[in-house]
């Protein structure tokens, strides 16, 4: 299996750290770590990732902002999305199922979850 | 020699990770993927992210918005290493910011920047262990001066405090003080009571009357614990009292006790200070903006007639300086020369031919030019949080004898500032030149006035202004 590139998006450093060392324990993932909204859509301007996780509440570019530039790029129209945040309102999780967010992972996450997610809707995206 | 010197300035990560025992290592662990360097690398980088000074910043800019993003990002954080009792604090200010609860933002702020800011100091000053070359402190130390004459006492001392705190001795009274004025500013000064030639208590006594360091806390150090020294060195002015020999333990919980105190202290005043500052010029611009507003409705009569906007401008004058003899406040007085301003400001709706005409008026022509007081209350009824400007413009032609218009109102049924104004408006008539008639002199006034009491005019009024014309010598008071 070709290498799969997951882009995540956070502005905590520590939050992005986290991300990357449980990503890494699966040989095949490739973490791509940028600490905002404007810098993802930098990298995305250039660049397809196979998944993007992104946090929500972020200065600046929060994640629906991000989520929306996003979607109106055909190229990306097939990555999968999936909101990582520490952000508890219901909400926000209804929200952002509406706008087409494959899942809500919570913060501070237990590795394995993000690990079985990562996988699922890596494995959808290639069917 | 390298193996052992290694040895001495690092230490495993597992023993470095051990004493931060006020974390929640087994959570902390768990989420590191039991990785002790990992956890080790994540707490550097929480101790980077320092979010103190933005903290402090959006909160005292009552920037709830961004202040709750930050506080997640603590929560977040916070909980990741396995600081829970930082975190679960951190969430509950997050949902106040969310929900704009400026009780509880307030309340709580400070608790939570000291607390927040005592784990920061604890993580950087353990990771120093990790190694100079390794990790380097983030976090500034408290500043301690320890002041002594017994050598032996003092190098001990400072040696043990300087594990977590910049420390500087001096021997005397005198050292202390020239430490001070080299710009070494302690956080707190640790002061031997029994010194010779300045004891103690004197020492203090001068350092609390010192303007430029009075404010320093001090802790007094004696083996001398007697109930009435200790007493004696509260009343004082020392914020602790530590008995030698010292125990570490104990003298840095005492110590962090006093400068948490003192530093929310100082945070408290520059808080007060800026703030006050930031409503005084909020205040200033409001006060300003509106009266310009006023001015540019008062602006809006020079249109029709210069004559009326000069006699706006002179009856809001008069009308102020007999108000002053009513014991007025600052607030009202404004008001009063708001409602001077804009007294005539219906004769906008009167022709133009009419207004100031210098042949005499016919019957109709008066009925006319007679509205611009009910005009006037027209333009002005919205001004409802001060009636009084509305009711000027309608009422400054009653009479007290009732006789006047447009409803006829007699004597106290006419609000106060309308009876002023009829004064002052009468005045002004009285000592410009108009298309009628010219200037009357200051006798001729007076006897007008005069004349008047009672009947045109309150009582009271017309008294305080023919005071006023008497202290006129040199008849300043007319149109020029």
């Amino acid at each position: 299996m070709a290498m799969k590139k997951i882009l995540v998006v956070d502005d905590s450093v520590i939050n992005l750290k986290m991300a990357e060392k449980v990503l890494k324990l699966n040989e095949d993932y490739k973490p791509v770590l940028v600490p905002s909204g404007s810098r993802a859509m930098k990298f995305l301007s250039a660049n397809v990732p196979d998944m993007i996780l992104l946090d929500v509440l972020m200065p600046e570019m929060d994640g629906f902002a991000v989520l929306a530039a996003i979607q109106e790029k055909p190229e990306l129209a097939n990555v999968p999305v999936v909101f990582l945040t520490a952000d508890e309102d219901p909400e926000t999780a209804a929200r952002a199922k509406a706008a087409g967010v494959k899942a809500f992972i919570k913060k501070p996450f237990a590795k394995q979850d993000l690990l079985d997610a990562v996988a699922k809707y890596l494995a959808e995206g290639d069917n | 020699m390298e193996k052992d010197r290694n040895k001495q300035e690092t230490m495993d990560s597992h023993a470095i990770l051990q004493r931060m025992d006020f974390l929640n290592l087994k959570v902390g662990l768990e989420r590191c993927l039991e990785d002790e360097d990992f956890y080790l690398d994540v707490l550097e980088a929480f101790v980077e992210e320092n979010l103190l000074n933005e903290l402090k910043g959006l909160y005292l800019e009552n920037n709830w918005a961004k202040y709750r993003v930050k506080v997640h990002t603590l929560k977040s954080s916070a909980a990741y290493i396995g600081a829970e009792d930082l975190s679960a604090k951190a969430k509950r200010m997050e949902l106040a910011a969310r929900d704009g609860d400026d009780d509880y933002i307030n309340r709580m702020h400070y608790p939570l920047m000291v607390k927040y800011e005592d784990i920061l100091r604890q993580i950087d000053r353990i990771l120093q262990l990790r190694g100079t070359s390794h990790y380097r402190n983030q976090i500034e130390k408290f500043k301690l001066l320890l002041v002594d004459d017994n050598e032996l006492f003092r190098q001990e001392s400072a040696y043990v405090l300087s594990m977590n705190y910049d420390v500087e001795e001096a021997g005397s009274g005198e050292e202390m003080y020239q430490k001070l004025d080299s710009g070494f500013i302690p956080d707190l000064i640790l002061l031997d009571v029994y010194m010779p030639g300045a004891d103690g208590h004197r020492v203090i006594k001068d350092l609390r009357d010192n303007e430029r360091y009075g404010d320093i806390p001090v802790a007094f150090m004696t083996a001398d614990n007697t109930p009435e020294s200790m007493a004696k060195g509260f009343r004082e002015g020392a914020s602790e009292y530590i008995t030698k020999p010292i125990n570490r333990e104990i003298v840095e919980a005492r110590i962090n006790r006093v400068l948490h105190l003192s530093r929310l202290q100082k945070s408290l005043q520059h808080e007060v200070r800026l703030r006050t500052m930031v409503d005084k010029e909020r205040n200033q611009r409001v006060a300003t903006v509106f009266e310009q507003i006023v001015n540019a409705l008062a602006n809006t009569i020079t249109a029709k007639d210069a004559y009326t906007r000069g006699h706006s401008d002179r009856v809001a004058k008069y009308a102020v300086m007999i108000a002053e003899n009513l014991q007025y406040d600052q607030e009202k007085l404004t008001y009063v020369r708001y409602a001077g301003m804009l007294h005539d400001i219906g004769m906008i709706g009167i022709p133009t031919s009419l207004v100031n005409k210098p042949e005499k008026l016919t019957e109709e022509e008066y009925a006319t030019v007679k509205k611009h007081t009910n005009i006037g209350s027209d333009i002005l009824k919205g001004i409802t949080a001060v009636p009084d400007i509305a009711g000027g413009a309608k009422w400054h032609h009653e009479r007290y004898d009732g006789t006047g218009y447009p409803d006829r109102l007699k004597a106290m049924d006419i609000p106060e500032i309308a009876r002023i104004l009829a004064v002052a408006d009468a005045y002004d008539s009285m000592t410009s030149d108009r298309a009628f008639r010219s200037r009357m002199t200051q006798q001729q006034v007076m006897n007008e006035l005069e004349k008047g009491i009672g009947k045109q005019f309150d009582p009271v009024f017309a008294n305080i202004m023919l005071e006023i014309i008497k202290n006129d010598v040199d008849f300043e008071l007319r149109e020029k």
